[in-house]
């Protein structure tokens, strides 16, 4: 029984944990301009991540080890180091936007800019990841992030035209009002919202603190197979409302307080507050895992000890890293930059980082001196395989498109 | 504990691929650091050997190579206070054996080789409440 | 060849890449100055950004009076519309119109200023909670978004 608790609760926080400001500010973006024509990309991503977390973390189960502690050991020290780098710029730029998306929730909420928020909301996450206990942090805001689920909810009551909404989706293509290369920037940006490299350094960084052995593989794959799917179809139920509301209406989604506004018509005031608290969990908790991510990505590479599990004093160089990088977060935000804005490169920038991380992990999955028995299967190397390829076209179109469309206009 | 002659290595290796850039692990199963470098010492019957491993900026530096590898080793020994500073050496009769990590014998405080960890700890950390507070 | 060789062949590239990138930033960044057609896309494209701010008002305005969403909440939808609208028609209003395109420049600023009007109208109402000042701004607002839409048509 307790175990069964267990999974549901595994399951339950990886849904609420999965969708953050990329993936809200992106499904609403694209919904709103292209309807559910690239609908066919988040699940392309989301079996893209669900392929790279079950490899990561089946190695992370089996030889103990964490992402970018491998990607050093495999890479060696100076093509790693460029991975480091980069890796980490794309996870602190979205630890940025994460934080300026918990302060756009608390706006809309308050009608009290978002500027005066910063500090407010940064003074709290820091305290979250210097007190509070993992297993806490992951399971609150897992679970009160599915609150999103209010916009399934809203989608259903809309009672829209299925059959036109369906249309849309086996469209593929970019509609009358756009053109191609915008079509594929923001199919890019969609693919970079749904495999962003951090949840994958979270990932593994999570199972190697909780000492998963063996035994765990199959409890972390219920987690990504069931987990992640269900939260792409939240992530996609953003993009359908905004579709259906906004397509037709000639608006298009450039802030986050026009997203809640489509619940608002579905659900009224009860909708809207319990979008508000999901866009605060789901922000909030990703901010966390962002946060972590920066942290774990070069204490790992370095060898450092590195945690929420040992007293911050133990992983003194570790904490102090996640005490800077909120800091400079802070003062990048204090500048007045967009934190929207700010969403939307990190999610195309996460798209060109994501080979760095893959590649490595793929060739560890398949190395018996780590994996013994539990090398990668058939199956996941075929999919591994194609998801290489996919993710390497990907990485190489993004800045010329973000060139050509200007950044998506 | 095995004896100065047969480290808890395995008889032949491949440093490259078995030893360096892997994580060093202390006896409470703590992460120390990195194996950066590794010190080469030739034995009575003319093979080579491990010595030691080598760990810190000023042994990563140098491996890294190029600028950053130069503004690694620059930055390492401005920030120390020695004359000619020299790596963190963890001798190899430490090392109880390695798998997908370093195991040695002693714990990191004992090793000394993590001095940027003592400065944050001892001038940044520990002055923040809640410091010694494990999960 | 030594690696000091090869040293000033590779600062020779790095020099050429550094100015084929100033080149494509200087070019992006003029204005379309000096074609009148390409002066109406802008206007084009700005009305059509316009537009979108002012139908979230829209939006925003008949939610706030069947009473689906908080005071808050509406004039933050609101309010950052509104931003986003002055900003797109300051940028507008900034570029220098070639010559012969004085009547799109006073039509499209004309467009744009009724559309700001209509939308601070409608902050001020949903601020104060004013639902009779709110539903004046609707009728304004739509008649605004409505203009904003047949733009492409109607712009000389």
């Amino acid at each position: 029984m307790k175990k069964i608790f267990a999974v549901a609760l595994g399951i339950l926080t990886a849904i609420g944990g999965f969708v953050d400001i990329g993936d809200l500010v992106t499904n609403a973006l694209v919904g709103s301009r292209f309807g559910l024509s690239l609908a066919w990309v988040v699940v392309v991503g989301v079996i893209g991540i669900v392929v790279f977390s079950e490899m990561s973390g089946r190695v992370a189960a089996i030889s103990g080890r964490a992402t970018f502690d491998l990607v050093r050991e495999r890479l060696g020290p100076r093509i790693g180091l460029a991975n480091l780098l980069a890796s980490m710029g794309v996870t602190f730029l979205t630890f940025i936007a994460e934080i300026g998306g918990v302060a756009l929730a608390i706006e809309i909420a308050t009608s009290v800019n978002e500027v005066l928020w910063v500090p407010v909301v940064a003074a709290a996450l820091w305290i979250v990841l210097w007190r509070v206990r993992f297993s806490v942090l992951e399971n609150v805001f897992g679970l009160v992030g599915l609150a999103l689920v209010v916009f399934a909810v809203a989608l259903w009551k809309l009672d829209p035209d299925w059959g036109a909404l369906w249309a849309q989706v086996t469209s593929f293509s970019p509609g009358a009002d756009n053109t191609w290369t915008q079509y594929c920037y923001y199919a890019v940006a969609l693919f970079g919202a749904a495999l962003t490299p951090y949840e994958v350094f979270f990932f593994s960084s999570g199972g190697v603190e909780e000492h998963w052995g063996e035994k765990d593989v199959g409890t972390m794959r219920l987690n990504v197979f069931l987990g992640f799917p269900l939260g792409g179809a939240l992530s996609l139920a953003v993009a359908a409302v905004t579709a259906v509301v906004f397509l037709p209406a000639g608006v298009e989604v450039e802030s986050l307080s026009q997203v809640p506004l489509p619940v608002a018509i579905a659900l009224g005031k009860i909708g809207v507050a319990i979008a508000l608290l999901g866009f605060f969990a789901a922000t909030f908790g990703a901010a966390c895992e962002t946060g972590l991510s920066v942290g774990y990505s070069i204490a790992q590479f370095y060898g450092w000890s590195w945690g929420k599990f040992v007293a911050p004093r133990q992983a003194a160089r570790f904490h102090a890293v996640i005490l800077l990088s909120t800091l400079v977060a802070v003062a990048v935000l204090l500048t007045t930059v967009d934190p929207v804005a700010v969403t939307e490169y990190s999610v195309v920038f996460s798209a060109l980082a994501l080979p760095l991380t893959y590649l490595p992990i793929l060739v560890i999955a398949n190395d018996p001196d780590y994996m013994g028995e539990r090398v990668n299967g058939r199956l996941a190397n075929v999919l591994g395989s194609v998801y290489l390829v996919v993710i390497l076209v990907v990485a190489v179109a993004a800045i010329p498109l973000m060139i050509l469309t200007r950044g998506g206009q | 504990m095995p004896g100065r002659d047969e480290p808890g290595f395995r008889r032949q290796y491949d440093a490259e691929l078995h030893l360096l850039d892997r994580q060093i692990v202390d006896r409470d199963g703590r992460p120390v650091a990195k194996v950066d470098d590794i010190e080469l010492a030739v034995r009575a019957d003319g093979r080579l050997a491990v010595a030691a491993l080598l760990c810190g900026p000023g042994a990563l530096g140098p491996r890294t190579g190029g600028r950053p590898g130069r503004w690694t080793t620059a930055i390492w020994r401005r920030l120390r206070t020695e004359e000619d500073p020299q790596p963190g050496r963890i001798d190899a009769a430490l090392v109880t054996g390695t798998d997908n990590a370093v195991h040695v014998s002693a714990s990191a405080d004992e090793l000394r080789v993590d001095g940027l960890e003592r400065w944050v700890r001892h001038y940044v950390v520990d002055r923040i409440p809640g410091a010694g507070h494990a999960d | 060849m030594t690696a000091r060789a090869l040293r000033p062949d590779r600062s020779r590239w790095r020099a050429a890449v550094l100015a084929a990138a100033a080149a494509l930033t200087a070019s992006a960044c003029a204005t379309p100055e000096g074609d009148p057609s390409l002066y109406r896309d802008e206007a084009v494209s700005t009305t059509k950004a316009a537009h979108s701010s002012v139908a979230t008002v829209a939006i925003v305005l008949r939610t706030r009076l069947r009473d689906l969403t908080f005071g808050r909440a509406a004039d933050d939808a609101v309010s950052t519309a509104e931003t986003s609208l002055t900003s797109t028609a300051g940028t507008f209003e900034g570029l220098q119109p070639p010559r012969g395109a004085d009547s799109v420049r006073r039509q499209a600023t004309q467009l744009l200023s009724d559309a700001e009007d209509a939308v601070a109208a409608a902050r001020i109402a949903v601020r104060r909670d004013d639902r009779a000042g709110m539903r004046a701004a609707l009728v304004a607002v739509t008649r605004s978004a409505d203009a904003l839409d047949k733009a492409p048509e109607t712009l000389p």
